[in-house]
């Protein structure tokens, strides 16, 4: 009896991770294969990143950038891209008129949550970059 | 993976000097004084960047270099002997092989999951460039600060890879993030096996399938910091369980506690819940036994809350003031708890784990009833409250916020969960009552 639960706890578990395993054995493979890590990640992320990484060529590790995110949709590849391009300022605005404004995209859309920290705000930066997800060049200098 | 051997040096240090008892086998061993450095030396420098100690690349080593230099100091005193545990060949080979599939994805794949790219490799990659855990970054004025009070453990053991590896690219911290779950399941099945045999070991041999270990989000692969709680949570009560026998163990439960603390706001919970089973089912009864328990928990507190007050709350939930307005939210509970259970019943995750879980609760209180028992259930038991709550004050919707969240709380819970899984089947052994187990 005990055997018996043992094996179908044990079998469930494997079954349900197997698939994900063999997912990721397969992509580790398969991405073995590539050439270094950067050629990895351009695969792995899309044309969002080679963008960024473009502009990481395109400006000074000091700099500042302003990313006006054109759509609601931008916003993940806006603070992707902010990460990446560490340790660059980079601060983010909700389209054009909050970027006129100065006034800083809310990220916790919750009046209890702290969103950016509170300081006056931010001069205009040294660049300017547009987000836009649908865009050929998802992130591009303005 | 130079800079990864100092978290072997640092902890072995630990484990000497405080005479903490050793899991029995050498594999075991190294995984637990690996976690036992990565927590005392990210805490460590937590404290010292939080007084304002200037993180120079003699900060980075000097816990490590400490440490060596504490090796003349006391000799080892091991209060397990090393053990040879029979595991048995096909559950050792299942255990195996999805953590050398692991590893392989490491050495390959970037670190792909969301919030450890946007959330917690850019505060390691800020202290490893600004060197300081009040720079610039953490006062919003060099990019983005996302979740700025998140406690900082995880992402100071990071900056210490990336600053001795002269590389601040993601992938400087992916086998730091990577060994904690290994880790912490070579230590589980050690133990597991040392105190209900062979069904210990085929508990531990299907951990590593479990479907969390290789998601992208939160994943073994991921550098979300939920396996690291898992991991210091997880050590804490085997250690709590161990202490039954060994007091000298529960040294080990207070230290683990306060790393927990240190590593994630969840952390503050489950260090509750794990000094409650502690103070109340392990009935901790000397002064000494409570300093042990309690002076690393609080001393660790009063590092988080004192740095808080040195950064600005930016893109950060206000736990205090969301808790504050349950009264409010009493009516989201019933859909909070739905939404826990209706996430550890998806098979498609976690296969039969949590329902397999469930029943030896259940087996557990009829045949049991052990403080061993009732340790595990507490602990557990007040993690998930204190998860039903959080997720009732959010402003999110349930359902939304636990398609993202439950399934990396529940990982926080794992050890706890297949210690219950191996005694209840333990307890269903015609020998039960003749080995001595926990």
């Amino acid at each position: 009896m005990r055997v018996a639960i043992l094996v179908l706890i044990a079998a469930s578990t494997m079954i349900a991770g197997a698939k994900r395993l063999a997912d990721t054995a397969r992509l580790s493979y398969h991405f073995a294969r590539l050439p270094g890590m950067e050629t990895r990640r351009a695969t792995l992320f899309g044309p969002w990143y080679e963008s960024v990484q473009r502009l990481r060529r395109e400006t000074p590790p000091d700099a500042t950038i302003d990313f006006v995110m054109l759509r609601p949709e931008a916003r993940d590849i806006a603070v992707l891209g902010a990460a990446e391009l560490q340790p660059r300022d980079v601060r983010l605005f909700d389209g054009w008129t909050a970027w006129e404004l100065r006034t800083r995209a809310e990220l916790l859309h919750d009046a209890r949550a702290a969103n950016a920290a509170p300081r006056p705000p931010p001069s205009p930066a040294r660049f300017v970059v547009v987000v836009d997800p649908t865009a050929a060049e998802p992130l591009h200098l303005q | 993976m130079i800079a990864l051997a100092l978290f072997l040096v640092v902890g072995v240090a630990v484990a000497l000097q405080l005479r903490l008892p050793l899991p029995p086998t050498i594999a075991a061993r190294i995984a637990f004084v690996f976690l036992l450095g990565v927590g005392a030396h990210g805490a460590i420098l937590f404290a010292l960047a939080a007084v304002g100690v200037p993180m120079s690349l003699w900060t980075f080593l000097a816990v490590p270099l400490l440490s060596l230099v504490s090796f003349g100091v006391r000799r080892p005193r091991l209060r397990f002997p090393i053990r040879h545990l029979e595991a048995g060949s096909i559950a050792s080979a299942l255990f195996a092989l999805p953590l050398l599939v692991l590893l392989f994805a490491a050495a390959v794949l970037p670190i792909r999951d969301y919030d450890g790219r946007v959330t917690w490799l850019p505060k390691a990659r800020a202290i490893a460039l600004e060197r300081s855990t009040t720079g610039p970054f953490f006062h919003g004025e060099r990019g983005l600060n996302l979740h700025n009070r998140y406690p900082l453990l995880l992402p100071l053991d990071a900056a210490t890879t990336m600053v001795l590896s002269n590389d601040t690219r993601n992938e400087a911290a992916r086998w730091l993030y990577v060994l904690i779950p290994i880790a912490a399941l070579i230590v589980l099945r050690a133990m597991l096996i040392m105190w209900f045999g062979a069904t210990g070991a085929w508990v531990a041999a299907a951990m590593p399938w479990l479907g969390v270990m290789t998601a992208i989000e939160g994943g073994a692969l991921a550098a979300y910091s939920d396996f690291a709680l898992a991991a210091f949570l997880g050590m804490a009560v085997l250690y709590l369980l161990a202490s039954l026998d060994d007091p000298l163990a529960l040294r080990a439960v207070g230290l683990f506690a306060a790393f927990a603390v240190l590593t994630k706001n969840e952390g503050a919970v489950l260090a509750l819940a794990i000094l409650s089973a502690a103070v109340f089912v392990r009935r901790v009864k000397s002064i000494g036994e409570w300093m042990w328990m309690l002076v690393p928990v609080a001393v660790a507190e009063g590092i988080l809350v004192y740095w808080r007050t040195l950064v600005p709350a930016a893109y950060d939930e206000q736990y205090e003031v969301l808790v504050s307005s349950l009264p409010a939210s009493l009516d989201r509970v019933p859909s909070a708890m739905l939404a826990i259970l209706r996430h550890a019943v998806d098979v498609s995750e976690w296969g039969g784990f949590w329902i397999a879980v469930a029943a030896a609760i259940v087996v557990g209180a009829v045949l049991e009833r052990s403080r061993r028992y009732a340790i595990l259930l507490v602990t557990m038991a007040l993690a998930l409250a204190a998860y039903v709550v959080a997720l009732s004050v959010t402003s999110w919707r349930v359902d939304e916020l636990a398609a993202v969240a439950v399934n990396r709380l529940l990982v926080h819970l794992i050890v706890p969960a297949a210690c219950m899984l191996a005694m209840a089947l333990r307890k269903t052994e015609p020998s039960a009552g003749v080995t001595p187990h926990p």
